[in-house]
């Protein structure tokens, strides 16, 4: 067989509460999504969703709209069996363990809901998708701090060179809720430098990556290389021939030193974009939501490349990407 | 290109280091014993395979990143590397991560920073060095997922050597969920046994230590096999489990008819031991008739996200010292596992050349490796 080289994005798609569907993503790096509540039902229908966290619920949303851009979600089975699932996310059944274990220190286990028995296990939410649309192919959950989005588009981009799955669907999700907001709330503060703790986002993002040899035509772009930067260590120079740069959240001094030294030297020419600045910490969901706005942003240059970076926050490393168009 | 282990670490409720971990189970011993780390009287379920290092009902955050950095840093100790000089990656397979300590933080008001709610900074003291450490939450079958993602960053030249790590610590949420769903409160894990009442969990952490080509190896990994279900959240599912048979069958190129010596997922539960051994005979045929199995499970309680790489070192180990260890507790098996090599006593492994190392777990997520004679 011929090796797996370049990866190409071919479907996406995004869950935010009260975001309207159907205007641009780039709008979110202007200004706040409209807040509405979460109706998951509106997407998925009714059935089956009873039971499940609020992480999953997000994700198999953004999941359901990429699958449908990509054309797969009336597909037959043989054509979504060999699909990989690769989900990021740090916060995603915090809600569960803190609700049964406090139940259990107040009452006794015969108090807590048999039903949260899944919600236990933090793979839950790439488990939920594989099963809604019957993706068979490796499945993995990643909580790997605020560098874990990129690092969950790389863990695809493997697989899919390691020929563990024909399609892979990455998901990013993070939830809000008072525990994640606490926690965030207490972070570090005083590594944080601001008064202002960060305030948890609430959304899922979703990217199809394929083989770029047996893609489709209609793609969003192709990912470039990854580089991944342990704590400690310095970043070696940027590449400066990008049209676009995201930037890590800022939501920490040692990302904000970052961004600033980098746009002084080097990286002054390629537009700087915040993808967190009215979206709230999406922590372990920002690297997937970074790499769709990157691929809408590219796609509407219609050329051109992006870098996409996001770590340096809550004590973590540093993960980068480069999306071309 | 072929791949070995060159280094290797384990701590069970059974031992403080791999040799220990296998020589304990040769010797049929069991590390179940009352909970420490929790208040009995709020569950049913009254025991667990815990690592004993607390004070009983004194618990403490963050003891599998404790287990992890030691195991890791032993792991690397035994392959005689040296992280600074060469590109190394480290793949971390867990279950429960540190949501015990989350728990702690909610309960307790013990302090938590979030970068260590993953294994980063675990595996990068271990080192004393920061290196690229990715945890990923994959349930029961954690560390082969780990063991596999490991495989292929080093196939793909992307380190010269790649650490896969399995680690976990009982959470008192999903102790007390498995006891609340489980009304026969079982007092051990009896894995295979027709009169088995479930699964009782384990603590425990695994290291290994991957390379290319070494000049020698503890075992060999020929390939590990993955599958995922996408059936239902908690029941296992006899298609997926066989699917990641043929997959590391494929990948190692070690076919049914070669494997020797199977160790089993085997948790103990009534649906869980049956559909994994419908799975072992529609996979190995004939040649499952007289196949050695064991399983560690009965002695050292479900380890969880270290459960899958705790069985591949255990399984070195049996190649290495010349036995493996028996079932322990097994008394009146179930139908099912008729004809089949079941390991009742200590056994030699003369002879052995390749074994097969099963995991399965929430989700529907299967991982199985297979490893062969050094």
């Amino acid at each position: 067989m011929e090796p797996v080289t370049t990866i190409a994005i071919t479907g996406l798609g995004l869950e935010i509460p009260g975001w309207e569907d159907s205007a641009s993503p780039l709008r979110l790096l202007d200004g706040p999504p409209v807040g509405g509540a979460f109706d998951p039902q509106v997407t998925l229908g009714k059935k089956g969703l009873r039971y499940k966290d609020r992480a999953t619920l997000l994700a198999l949303c953004a999941a359901e709209k990429a699958m449908r851009d990509r054309g797969l979600l009336e597909a037959g089975p043989e054509e979504k069996a060999g699909m990989g699932v690769c989900v990021s996310s740090n916060f995603g059944n915090i809600d569960t363990i803190v609700r049964e274990s406090g139940v259990i220190r107040a009452e006794h286990v015969d108090a807590t809901s048999p039903m949260s028995l899944p919600l236990a296990s933090s793979n839950v939410t790439p488990a939920s998708i594989a099963i809604r649309h019957g993706l068979k192919g490796i499945n993995l959950m990643l909580c790997n701090g605020s560098t874990s989005g990129l690092d969950a588009v790389q863990a695809a981009v493997r697989a899919l060179r390691s020929r563990r799955a024909s399609r892979v669907i990455v998901v990013g999700v993070e939830p809000s809720n008072p525990w994640t907001a606490k926690l965030l709330a207490e972070a570090d503060p005083e590594a944080r430098g601001t008064a202002q703790p960060a305030v948890p986002g609430d959304m899922a993002a979703a990217l199809i990556l394929e083989p770029a040899e047996t893609a489709p035509a209609r793609r969003y772009g192709t990912l470039g290389p990854y580089a991944f930067v342990p704590p400690g260590r310095a970043a070696k120079e940027l590449p400066s021939d990008v049209d676009a740069w995201f930037i890590p959240s800022q939501n920490g001094p040692r990302s904000r030193e970052f961004v600033a030294s980098h746009r002084a030297n080097g990286m002054a020419k390629a537009v700087c974009l915040d993808a967190t600045r009215h979206m709230g910490e999406l922590y372990g969901a920002l690297g997937v939501f970074q790499v769709l706005l990157a691929a809408r942003h590219l796609e509407e240059a219609g050329k051109g490349r992006a870098l996409v970076s996001n770590g340096l926050t809550f004590g973590d490393g540093l993960s980068m990407m480069i999306v071309n168009r | 290109m072929k791949i070995g282990i060159t280094g290797m670490a384990a701590k069970t409720s059974l031992g403080n280091t791999s040799a220990e971990c296998h020589k304990a189970l040769c010797e049929a011993r069991e590390g179940i014993g009352f909970h420490q780390g929790f208040d009995g009287s709020k569950f049913n379920a009254k025991r667990s395979y815990e690592i004993k290092d607390r004070q009983p009902g004194k618990d403490r955050p963050f003891r599998a990143s404790e287990w992890l950095r030691e195991t890791v840093r032993d792991a690397i100790a035994d392959a005689g590397i040296d992280p600074a000089a060469s590109r190394v990656v480290a793949v971390v397979g867990t279950g429960l991560r540190e949501l015990r300590s989350v728990e702690m933080w909610h309960n307790d008001g013990a302090a938590i920073a979030l970068d260590k709610l993953h294994f980063g900074s675990a595996v990068s003291e271990g080192l004393s060095l920061g290196i690229p450490v990715y945890t990923f939450c994959n349930a029961c079958s954690a560390s082969n997922f780990a063991l596999a993602l490991a495989m292929d960053l080093l196939a793909a030249g992307e380190a010269d050597y790649a650490i896969a790590a399995g680690v976990d610590s009982i959470t008192e949420s999903m102790f007390g969920l498995l006891d609340r769903v489980n009304p026969m409160h079982p007092q051990s894990l009896r894995s295979l046994n027709k009169a088995r009442r479930g699964v009782v969990m384990g603590e425990g952490a695994a290291a290994v230590v991957l390379a290319r080509d070494p000049a020698t190896a503890k075992a060999w990994v020929k390939g590990v096999g993955l599958s995922c279900d996408a059936y239902q959240d908690t029941a296992p599912h006899q298609q997926g489990l066989v699917a990641a048979m043929r997959d590391a069958s494929e990948r190692s190129g070690v076919g049914p008819a070669e494997i020797d010596m199977l160790f089993m997922h085997g948790t103990g539960t009534l649906l869980n031991d049956q559909v994994e051994t419908a799975a072992v005979r529609e996979y190995f045929g004939a040649r499952a008739e007289g196949l050695r199995v064991t399983g560690i499970k009965p002695a050292i309680g479900h380890t969880s996200g270290a459960s899958a790489l705790v069985s591949v070192i255990m399984a070195a180990e049996s190649l290495r010292n010349g036995m493996a260890p028996p079932i322990l507790g097994l008394e009146d098996p179930i139908d099912e596992t008729a004809g089949m090599g079941l390991l009742y006593e200590p056994t030699a492994t003369a002879g052995i050349r390749n074994v097969q190392v099963n995991a399965f777990g929430f989700g529907g997520v299967n991982g199985v490796a297979i490893l062969s004679r050094s």
